[in-house]
């Protein structure tokens, strides 16, 4: 798939995209990526951290999220910038989360030359 | 305390570091990105690219360990167990291909300390043996203070 010209406008959402991550995929990230803190794969450190268990590494999400727009464009060489916000966890108020499913949606503001897409 | 006088140092550039399909496989597979560009090199050619296409958080498996060099150095005195990353951006100058051969600078932007935490930018600048650039990798990290 593959996006065309002419056919996005400002205000587009684009389909939504669900995450089930388990902890399997969690240990995958950690081996590929090279991030191996703990937090991510061992119950015993992240509840001593004060989360009720192990969380996604936040470039998983950053990645498997992306994949909104990667799979829209149909190729990625075509991302100019990308970025995120991580909001959760808080380190002051302790509320860790790791949501078994993540369903997303993209509105898509569109400038002349460019588009942008907001979470 | 983190040592406020790294603030506006760069750190020697790390690199190379080769670009290998299977690790673009590997690391595709761990997002669950399945584009043919970065597990199959003669749809990436036929796409016009010269080899497998790296997914776009690629640079995280090179520019990560350059980062987590620096914070757990004892001298720069940053809390590393209790660190979380606040925000990541990723700017291209192009895209990032197996066999590319790529040279990471790190920059120490910003450190500030604000409501019992500190924040620190760091930003990596990702090139060729050239000086090509190629990418701009910026995130805000943050620890209890």
């Amino acid at each position: 798939m593959s996006v065309q010209p002419g056919s996005v406008v400002k205000g587009l959402e684009l389909p939504p995209l669900e995450l089930h991550l388990t902890r399997a995929d969690l240990v995958r990230y950690a081996g590929a990526s090279g991030d191996l803190n703990p937090i991510h794969w061992s119950d015993r450190i992240a509840t001593g951290a004060g989360l009720p268990g192990v969380i996604a590494h936040g470039m998983l999400t950053l990645g498997a999220a992306g994949r909104i727009v990667t799979d829209w464009v149909g190729d990625s060489t075509r991302v100019r910038s990308y970025g995120a916000r991580f909001t959760r966890p808080d380190l002051r108020r302790r509320k860790w989360l790791l949501p078994p499913c993540v369903r997303m949606t993209m509105p898509v503001p569109v400038t002349r030359k460019r588009l942008a897409v907001a979470l | 305390l983190p040592d406020e006088s790294f603030v506006g140092r760069a750190l020697p550039t790390s690199g190379p570091y080769q670009v290998g399909r299977e690790k673009i496989r590997e690391f595709a597979t761990a997002i669950g990105d399945s584009s043919p560009l970065s597990h199959d090199v003669d749809a990436a050619r036929a796409a016009g690219h010269p080899d497998l296409v790296a997914p776009p958080t690629f640079s995280t498996t090179f520019a990560m360990p350059v980062i987590e060099g620096f914070l757990k150095d004892p001298d720069f005195g940053w809390d590393y167990t209790r660190m979380v990353h606040g925000d990541q951006r990723i700017v291209f100058s192009r895209p990032i291909f197996a066999g590319d051969e790529l040279f990471t600078t790190l920059h120490v932007d910003t450190l500030s300390t604000r409501a019992g935490s500190h924040f620190l930018t760091l930003r990596c600048e990702v090139a060729t043996a050239a000086e090509e650039p190629v990418a701009t990798f910026t995130g805000l990290l943050v620890t209890q203070a």
